[in-house]
C-alpha cells in the first residue's frame, strides 16, 4: 500500500490569547493520493479550522498545539515560513469558500493564474500567459483567452470559481483543499463546478479534502467521510458505511436533518381545503417588474418578474423556487406591497396594498408578516427579545401593556423558546434561537399570511430541520398561509403543498408538489431537480 | 468618455465663476479702503489730500456701483485681462505669472516627498515585523500632520543652516534653497498619505484575496506590493487631489518663513495692500489648481480601479432583483 499523501496525527488547535480555547482536539486523518475525503460537520465543529491548520492559513489568534500534519513527507507543523512557500500553491492547492472576495479586484484574472506559475518557476513572461489561458480552458471556461483578460467584478460568481479552481490547481499540486467551493453558488452551478473539479482531480491523480456541511455534497463526492462535531472527530469512514450504518448518534442526527438525503415525501394538501374552495389571501394576476438598466448604449426596461399569475389558500405553502437572478425575491417584494409592479395586481387578503393610501396601507400589512433569511441582521441588537415580539403590537396600539407582555409569553411558548429569553439580548442567542424570536414576531399580529424569505439558509441543517418542523406546527395550529422563497428544492419538497418554479422571470412550472416534483414539465425544473445533491444515497 | 469630460469641464467653469464671485464679495464688501491703504505709504497716516484719493478711486473705477465693477471685472476675466496691480501697477497676469515658477518648483518638489515619504512609511507600518518599530512607524504621522509648518520650518533653519551649517537658511538658489522648504511643506502631506495608507494597508491585508495569494506561495513582499499596496492605494490617491490644495496654501506660511519669492508671499502682499486684482487673480489660480488636481485624478481612477466605470456615469444606478 502506497503511503498517504496526507497524514494528520493527533491534531490540537487552540485559539486565544493562551491558546487555551480548543477548536480542534485531537483529530486524527489520513488521506491517499488521489483520494477525496470529505469533513462533514457544522459551524463551529472545527472543520474550516482543521483545514485552515492543514494549508498553514491559521490566522493570528489560532495555532497548532499539538499534533503532526505530514503532507508528502514534508513535515508542516515544523515547516518555516520560507518552505510553507514553496509547499504552497505547488505541493497544496486551496479553492476557498466565498469566490466573491477571493480574487484580487484590480488585476486580470489571467495574470492571477499566471502569477503561481511565476512564483514557482514553472513559467514566466508570455509562457506563463498562454499557460494561464489554458488553465482557465481546463476549469471550464468558455472564451478563455477573453476571459483571461477580465476583471473578476466583470465575472459571474460561477466563472470566478472556475478562476480559483484554476490557479489552485495551475501547478499540479497533490492535495487540493476545498473549503466550501460551491455554497456561495446556485445548486445547477454547484454541480457543474463539482462535477468539472472532480474530473480535474481524477485526471491529474490530486488527492481532495473537501470542507462541506452538506453531507449530501459529500456523499456524491467523496470516497471517505470524516464526521466532525464541536472539535472533534465523531466518525470516519466509506461513504456508503457512514451513510447507511452511521455508528455515532450525531452522524445519525446529521443523516436525518438533511432534506436532500432523506426521503420524505412530499407534502399533499389536505383534502378538506382542496374541496371547499375558498378566497385566497394572496391573488398575483400578471405581474410584471421592470427596472430601467443599459443595454447596448441604450436606456431600456429590463423585465425582472414577466406575466406571473398565482394564488394562495388560506393555510396552504406556497413555495416559489428559483435561483439566484430568478425573480423570487422581487416578487415576494411586489406581494408584500414594498415594490410596486410595472404592471398586473397583486391583492392581500382581498385588497391592493400598494394601491392604498399610505395610513389603509399600513392597516392592511397587519395580515401579512415576513421572515428574513438572517436572523443575525433582521432583529436590531440594542432591544431584548420581549421588545423585538412585542413591537408589531406596540406599533399597532394593540392592547395594554399586561395585554401585550402576556402575549409574547404566549408567542414565546408557541416557538418553543424558553421564557427566560425574554430579558435577553439577540446577540446572547444562538441563530436558530434568533430565527424562533423573528417568527414569533411574525405572528404577534394573527398575520393571514408570512412570507418566509429563505428563513432557513443561514442555518445549519440541524438547526435548518427543526425551524421547518416548527412553521410546519404552527400552520397546522393557527391556519397561516405561508410564501416560501428559497433556492433549496429539497426543503421546499419538504414543506410545500404548492410549489411554482422561477427562472429568468418566469414561472415554468407550477402546480402540487408532488406533481412538480415527480413530472416536470420544463427542461429547467428537470436540470434543477437533477443538480439536488445526494441523489444516489436516497 | 468626452461626455464626461465636456460635464467635468462644465462643472470646472462654475467653480471658478463661484470662486471668483465670492472672492469679489468679501473684498469689495470687507471694511477697509483700497485707495487709502495704497496712499498710505507704510504705516504712517496718509498724506495725499482727499481730491487725489478721489482722482485715484476714479482712474481704478472704484466709484462706480459695485455690479457694474462686478460685471466690468468678469466680462475683462472672460477675454483674459486679469487687470492691473493697485501695489505695482504692471499687469496682474505677468505678477502671477512671474511668481508661479519658484512656487511649482516647490510645490513639485514637496509632493515627489511627500508621496515617497508617505508611501513608504505607509508600507513599512505593515511590513516590518518588530512590533516595536511598527508601533513608531505607525505614530510618526500622527506627530506629522499636528506639528505647524511654521514651526517645523523654523526648526529645519534653527538645525540644518545654523546648527550645523549644511544649507543656507533662506533664499532660493538652485536645489540647496529648494530642499528645506520643500521637506517642510511636505510634512503634513506626507503625513495624511501615510496614516491612510498604513490604515488601509492593514485592512486590505486582511481581506479574502490576500489569502489567496497566501495560498499561491507568494512571499510576503509579493503580498504587500502586488496585492494589498495597489488595493490599499486607492483612497489615498482620492484625496491626492485635495492635498495638492493643501500644498498650495501650505507655501504662503513656507515662503514666508524661507523668505522665498512665490505664490504665496504674492499673496500675503497683495492681501496687505489691498491689492484686488492681484488677489482676486490667486483666487482663481487656488481654484483652477484644485480642479485640475481633482479632474486629473478623477480621469487617472478608472486606470487603477478598473471597477470604476467614467462613461457609464454616476446617474445610472442598476438595480438588482
Amino acid at each position: 500500500m502506497t503511503p498517504p499523501i496526507l497524514r494528520i496525527e493527533g491534531l490540537h488547535v487552540g485559539y486565544g490569547r493562551h491558546r487555551l480555547h480548543p477548536v480542534v482536539i485531537d483529530a486524527d486523518i489520513e488521506v491517499q493520493p488521489g483520494e477525496v475525503v470529505a469533513i462533514v460537520g457544522e459551524s463551529g465543529s472545527g472543520k474550516t479550522t482543521l483545514a485552515n491548520a492543514v494549508a498553514g492559513l491559521l490566522p493570528a489568534a489560532g495555532a497548532i498545539t499539538s499534533g503532526r500534519i505530514t503532507l508528502d513527507g514534508h513535515d508542516l507543523v515544523a515547516a518555516s515560513e520560507r518552505q510553507w512557500r514553496s509547499i504552497r500553491g505547488r505541493l497544496l492547492g486551496v479553492v476557498p469558500q466565498d469566490p466573491g472576495v477571493s480574487l484580487n479586484p484590480v488585476e486580470r484574472v489571467g495574470s492571477q493564474v499566471a502569477e503561481v506559475l511565476q512564483i514557482h518557476g514553472l513559467a514566466r513572461g508570455r509562457a506563463a500567459r498562454r499557460r494561464a489561458v489554458e488553465l482557465l480552458a481546463e476549469a471550464g471556461l468558455t472564451r478563455p483567452e477573453a476571459r483571461a483578460r477580465q476583471f473578476p467584478h466583470e465575472l459571474s460568481g460561477g466563472m470566478r470559481q472556475r478562476v480559483l479552481i484554476a490557479i489552485a490547481l495551475a501547478a499540479q499540486p497533490r492535495l487540493l483543499i476545498a473549503d466550501e467551493p460551491t455554497s456561495a453558488l446556485d445548486v445547477t452551478v454547484q454541480r457543474r463546478v463539482l462535477d468539472h473539479l472532480g474530473d480535474l482531480t481524477r485526471e491529474f491523480g490530486t488527492a481532495v479534502l473537501l470542507i462541506t456541511h452538506d453531507l449530501a455534497v459529500a456523499a456524491d463526492r467523496a470516497a471517505r467521510i470524516v464526521v466532525m462535531s464541536q472539535g472533534r472527530i465523531v466518525e470516519t469512514g466509506s461513504t456508503d458505511h457512514v451513510l447507511r450504518a452511521p455508528q455515532h448518534p450525531y452522524t445519525r442526527q446529521l443523516i436525518s436533518s438533511a432534506p436532500s438525503l432523506t426521503m420524505v415525501r412530499p407534502r399533499r394538501r389536505r383534502t378538506d381545503e382542496a374541496s371547499a374552495p375558498r378566497t385566497p389571501v394572496v391573488a398575483a394576476a400578471k405581474l410584471v417588474k421592470a427596472f430601467p438598466a443599459i443595454e447596448e448604449g441604450r436606456r431600456r426596461m429590463t423585465p425582472v418578474v414577466a406575466d406571473v399569475t398565482f394564488d394562495i389558500s388560506p393555510g396552504e405553502t406556497f413555495a416559489i423556487v428559483g435561483e439566484s437572478g430568478s425573480g423570487k425575491t422581487t416578487t415576494a417584494r411586489m406581494v408584500m406591497g414594498l415594490t410596486r409592479p410595472t404592471g398586473g395586481i397583486v391583492t392581500v387578503n382581498g385588497v391592493e396594498i400598494g394601491e392604498l393610501p399610505p395610513k389603509q396601507a399600513r392597516a392592511a400589512r397587519r395580515g401579512i408578516q415576513m421572515i428574513y433569511q438572517n436572523p443575525y441582521a433582521s432583529l436590531d441588537p440594542r432591544f431584548t427579545v420581549s421588545d423585538i415580539i412585542q413591537e408589531p403590537l406596540r406599533a399597532f396600539g394593540i392592547g395594554h401593556r399586561t395585554h401585550r407582555r402576556r402575549r409574547v409569553a404566549e408567542l414565546v411558548e408557541r416557538v418553543a423558546l424558553p421564557a427566560h429569553v425574554l430579558d435577553r439580548r439577540p446577540d446572547q442567542l444562538s441563530g436558530g434561537q434568533r430565527q424562533r424570536v423573528a417568527i414569533a414576531r411574525a405572528l404577534a399580529l394573527d398575520p393571514t399570511i408570512v412570507v418566509c424569505d429563505e428563513p432557513t439558509s443561514a442555518l445549519d441543517v440541524t438547526v435548518q430541520a427543526q425551524i421547518l418542523e416548527l412553521l410546519l406546527d404552527l400552520q397546522r395550529d393557527l391556519g397561516t398561509a405561508y410564501l416560501f422563497i428559497s433556492h433549496d428544492l429539497a426543503v421546499v419538497r419538504q414543506v410545500a403543498d404548492r410549489v411554482a418554479v422561477m427562472h429568468n422571470g418566469r414561472i415554468v412550472d407550477q402546480g402540487a408538489t408532488a406533481t412538480v416534483f415527480d413530472n416536470p414539465t420544463s427542461m429547467y425544473t428537470r436540470e434543477l431537480l437533477d443538480a439536488i445533491p445526494g441523489k444516489a444515497h436516497r | 468618455m468626452t461626455r464626461y469630460l465636456r460635464r467635468r469641464v462644465f462643472h470646472a467653469l462654475i467653480v471658478l465663476w463661484a470662486a471668483y464671485t465670492l472672492a469679489f464679495a468679501v473684498l469689495y464688501l470687507l471694511p477697509g479702503d483700497p485707495v487709502q491703504a495704497m496712499l498710505s505709504s507704510g504705516d504712517g497716516p496718509s498724506v495725499a489730500t482727499a481730491a487725489q484719493a478721489d482722482e485715484l478711486r476714479a482712474r481704478l473705477g472704484l466709484d462706480r456701483p459695485l455690479y457694474a465693477q462686478y460685471l466690468d471685472m468678469v466680462w475683462d476675466a472672460v477675454r483674459g485681462d486679469l487687470g492691473t496691480s493697485y501695489r505695482t501697477g504692471e499687469s496682474v497676469l505677468g505678477a502671477v505669472a512671474r511668481s508661479l515658477g519658484p512656487t511649482f518648483q516647490l510645490t513639485a518638489c514637496a509632493l515627489v516627498l511627500a508621496v515617497i515619504a508617505g508611501v513608504s512609511i505607509g508600507l513599512l507600518s505593515t511590513y516590518v515585523k518588530s512590533r516595536a518599530l511598527r508601533s513608531i512607524l505607525q505614530s510618526i504621522p500622527a506627530i506629522g500632520v499636528s506639528v505647524p509648518t511654521f514651526w517645523s520650518g523654523l526648526m529645519l533653519i534653527q538645525v540644518v543652516s545654523f546648527r550645523w551649517k549644511l544649507l543656507p537658511a533662506i533664499g532660493a538658489e538652485g536645489a540647496s534653497g529648494l530642499l528645506m522648504p520643500a521637506v517642510a511643506l511636505a510634512i503634513p502631506t506626507a503625513a495624511t498619505l501615510a496614516q491612510l495608507l498604513s490604515q488601509r494597508m492593514a485592512d486590505t491585508l486582511n481581506e479574502t484575496f490576500v489569502t489567496t495569494a497566501r495560498s499561491k506561495g507568494a512571499s510576503r513582499a509579493r503580498i504587500h506590493l502586488r496585492h494589498a499596496f495597489r488595493n490599499a492605494s486607492l483612497p489615498a490617491v482620492t484625496v491626492l487631489g485635495m492635498l495638492v490644495g493643501q500644498l498650495l496654501s501650505g507655501s504662503v506660511v513656507v515662503e514666508t518663513v524661507f523668505s522665498r519669492p512665490g505664490v504665496g508671499r504674492l499673496t500675503i502682499q497683495s492681501v496687505e495692500a489691498h491689492d484686488l486684482p492681484v488677489v482676486q487673480a490667486l483666487v482663481i489660480l487656488g481654484a483652477l489648481v484644485y480642479v485640475a488636481a481633482n479632474l486629473a485624478v478623477d480621469v487617472l481612477y478608472p486606470k487603477l480601479d478598473p471597477r470604476v466605470d467614467l462613461s457609464a456615469g454616476a446617474s445610472t444606478v442598476r438595480s438588482s432583483a
